[in-house]
């Protein structure tokens, strides 16, 4: 992957793992109420997942050779990522309590 | 002597500053006269036209709701009928939000932003000049429909069916549909115009971790009306197309979908509670270093708060749908997201804490209303919190709690923190200082009236007064408590008078501001008090992210700028660097025919399908004028 991309990982990466979820979550819960699957909460915790790993990845960016500029956006990056992670963790938490099935 | 190689004129370099003025005033100075009144494509005059208009629609505004409240002073009071009670709150509600909250912010950001990253003027200007022709035709349609009683009726969201053709004959909600086309076509060109400026027009060394914060937040609420805007425009339009030209998108009976609307709707309206508040958002992490002498603290969590913000008001639509019907768990997310906001808020509002905890506050009006915002906003907030759970929702949906909880939270969070910014620059807009001893009075009574009309709306919704009545049964437990609410709410309007009349008066008379009245540290404060046409002598360049703190004494600038025609330094996006010279647009009228050619066309296809077709001729011959060489020495790029 290319180094300035994974460096500002965590501006696309967790609000896209955030956006997709939060789309599935409109669709996944007919599915799983039908099928007696647990597809949402699969879903969320892996955009949990992904949007940590963004964050992540922009903490590594932030190398003391990187310019002012690169630092300040890699630190924000992961910052950034670290607060989708949160909602996408509370969604997750949200499939875990409620029924798909209830209306 | 160094001069341009094709005209022979000299550069900035080579001219004194008295004759560096000279030449630039006679080349970036609007014609004097109507014409040129009409003609010019200076952000600042456009600016102050935009903010003005805009508080003339408050105003208006407001008058509609000491309307509202005088009929609801008491049970069955017969003040204003049911009809007209229905246009009332629609006018009130779209105007204050269409028309007054995003317009004024847009306005600042137009003001301001050019000046606060040191460039000469905003890019595309003649978008900026058709945007506030755009905007003022929308507002003054919207008006006289009201005038002429035919105001839209159908709530400032307009909800399907009622708003579609079986339930609301006649073209009153047309002219609403048609005032958001207006309004949201002025604000899309503002926010197009923000973003080129700040990404490409900043001044050398105004990297990205040294923008004003203001800067960042009129970025972000950019993005947020390029994004959301056509959400609502496609829904307006559609409406239209179902009312006049029988599609049917709204409708179930025939493969339509009246939840569509909703959908479209909350899609921007969510977003839209965001557009206008995190502009606020920047004015007080601008206002308040200021007052405490010591820079803000947490800018890097700042700004993570102001992107983060930006991208969750995207999640959060549906929990205004929560009694709709949708699968619980769906709505459950929209829940998460919506109390996940409150994280990236809290962050903004213990930054603001900790900058006046290190700092040495000194409470002039500015502070003042920066102060009633935080308190205000935080109640707003906490109310935010309750009504994104799906039970609570479910209870007071449509009651005054709603009422009274965004009222905290637009006029909490958007109106102090305005007010307290037209304080604040308002000696930089006009060269004159507001008055500090009227500013205490307004900021006492429109904080207390704003507190007591507000919070007992809060009880009155638990207690079950629905929105959106425009009387109730002598019966019902409601008439004190809507009588203390009508009487605060004089208070309210005695400190906006108080605010109006300090306004006018000191436009005149009051006592000269000189460029930096506040020892304020950014850059809109390095040139004169009202900045001169051109907004600064010489580009400054920037070291730092308060630059006249730093370097007060001696601001270096950038050099080599050509005098003889308008022309702006272009800067690379993330260190900005600088990478050319481009001439900016003259004054021109021609935006202003295409304005109007625009308005005939939108007002006409309210009542006729073929405005579309026939309408689009002027539009296009307005465009030919306005794009036609002029053989200036701006059309050389």
């Amino acid at each position: 992957m290319n180094f300035a991309l994974a460096r500002y990982a965590g501006l696309y990466v967790p609000p896209a793992a955030w956006a997709i979820n939060t789309q599935l979550g409109q669709i996944l819960p007919y599915g799983d109420c039908s099928a007696g699957a647990g597809w949402t909460a699969v879903a969320a915790f892996t955009a949990a997942a992904f949007a940590a790993a963004g964050a992540l990845l922009s903490r590594r960016g932030a190398v003391v050779t990187a310019s002012r500029t690169a630092l300040f956006l890699s630190r924000m990056s992961f910052l950034l990522g670290l607060c989708f992670a949160f909602a996408l963790l509370m969604q997750g938490a949200a499939t875990v309590l409620i029924s798909p099935c209830l209306y | 002597m160094m001069r341009d190689r094709d005209t022979q004129e000299p550069l900035d370099v080579d001219l004194d500053d008295a004759e560096l003025a000279a030449k630039l005033e006679k080349t970036w100075a609007s014609r004097p006269g109507f014409w040129g009144a009409i003609a010019t494509v200076d952000h600042k005059v456009i600016a102050r036209r935009y903010v003005v208009t805009a508080f003339v629609f408050l105003i208006l505004g407001g008058l509609l709701a000491m309307a509202m409240r005088l009929q609801l002073s008491r049970p069955e009071a017969c003040f204003i009928g049911p009809d007209r009670y229905n246009q009332i709150f629609t006018m009130h509600g779209s105007n204050m939000m269409f028309l007054f909250a995003v317009p004024v912010m847009e306005a600042m950001a137009v003001y301001l932003v050019p000046l606060m990253v040191g460039t000469r003027n905003i890019a595309f200007p003649r978008l900026n000049a058709f945007s506030y022709w755009i905007f003022l035709f929308g507002g003054l349609l919207l008006w006289l429909s009201f005038a002429l009683d035919t105001g839209p009726d159908v709530g400032w969201f307009a909800y399907v069916p009622l708003s579609g053709p079986q339930y609301a004959p006649g073209k009153r909600a047309d002219l609403w549909a048609q005032m958001i086309t207006f309004t949201e076509l002025a604000a899309l060109a503002v926010a197009v115009e923000i973003v080129v400026t700040v990404f490409k027009q900043r001044a050398p060394g105004m990297s990205l971790d040294r923008i004003p914060v203001l800067v960042w937040a009129m970025l972000v609420m950019s993005f947020l009306v390029i994004m959301a805007m056509p959400a609502i425009m496609v829904a307006s339009s559609t409406l239209i197309l179902d009312r006049l030209v029988g599609t049917q998108f709204y409708n179930p009976a025939l493969g339509g979908d009246a939840l569509l609307w909703q959908h479209l709707f909350w899609f921007f309206g969510h977003p839209e509670v965001y557009i206008i508040f995190l502009p606020a958002v920047g004015m007080v992490s601008t206002i308040l270093p200021s007052f405490v002498g010591r820079p803000l603290f947490g800018y890097l969590l700042l700004v993570m708060a102001l992107i983060a913000t930006g991208v969750l008001s995207f999640g959060l639509w549906v929990h205004h749908m929560f009694v709709v019907g949708l699968p619980r768990v769906g709505e459950s997310f929209f829940t998460a997201s919506s109390m996940a906001i409150a994280v990236p808020a809290g962050v903004q509002i213990f930054c603001w804490l900790a900058t006046l905890w290190a700092g040495r506050p000194v409470f002039r009006t500015p502070l003042l209303f920066v102060l009633g915002f935080i308190v205000t906003f935080v109640i707003g907030g906490l109310t935010g919190v309750m009504v994104a759970s799906v039970p609570l929702d479910s209870q007071v949906h449509d009651t005054y709690f709603v009422v009274a909880h965004f009222h905290y939270v637009l006029i909490g969070g958007a109106v102090f923190p305005l007010i307290g910014a037209v304080y604040f620059w308002f000696p930089k807009m006009t060269g004159r200082m507001m008055s500090e001893r009227l500013g205490r009075w307004a900021f006492g009574l429109i904080f207390t009236g704003f507190h007591l009309t507000f919070f007992p709306m809060h009880i009155l919704g638990l207690w079950g007064m629905p929105r959106r009545v425009y009387t109730y049964q002598p019966e019902l437990p409601w008439a004190g408590l809507n009588l203390f609410i009508s009487l605060s709410s004089v208070i309210l309007a005695a400190g906006f008078l108080v605010f109006f009349i300090d306004a006018l008066r000191s436009w005149k008379n009051g006592l000269p501001a000189g460029p930096n009245p506040w020892k304020a540290s950014t850059l809109e404060w390095a040139t004169s008090s009202p900045p001169p046409a051109y907004n600064f002598r010489r580009i400054p360049v920037v070291g730092s992210r308060d630059p006249l703190w730093s370097e007060a004494a001696d601001l270096p600038v950038a050099a080599g700028m050509r005098t003889h025609r308008r022309e702006l330094l272009v800067t690379s996006m993330v260190e900005a660097l600088p990478q050319a010279r481009e001439s900016s647009p003259s004054d021109s009228v021609w935006p202003f025919w295409t304005a109007i050619a625009t308005a005939i066309m939108l007002i006409w296809s309210i009542f006729s399908p073929w405005a579309v077709v026939w309408g689009s001729i002027p539009i296009a011959v307005a465009l030919i004028g306005w794009f036609w060489p002029k053989g200036t020495p701006e059309d050389e790029s």
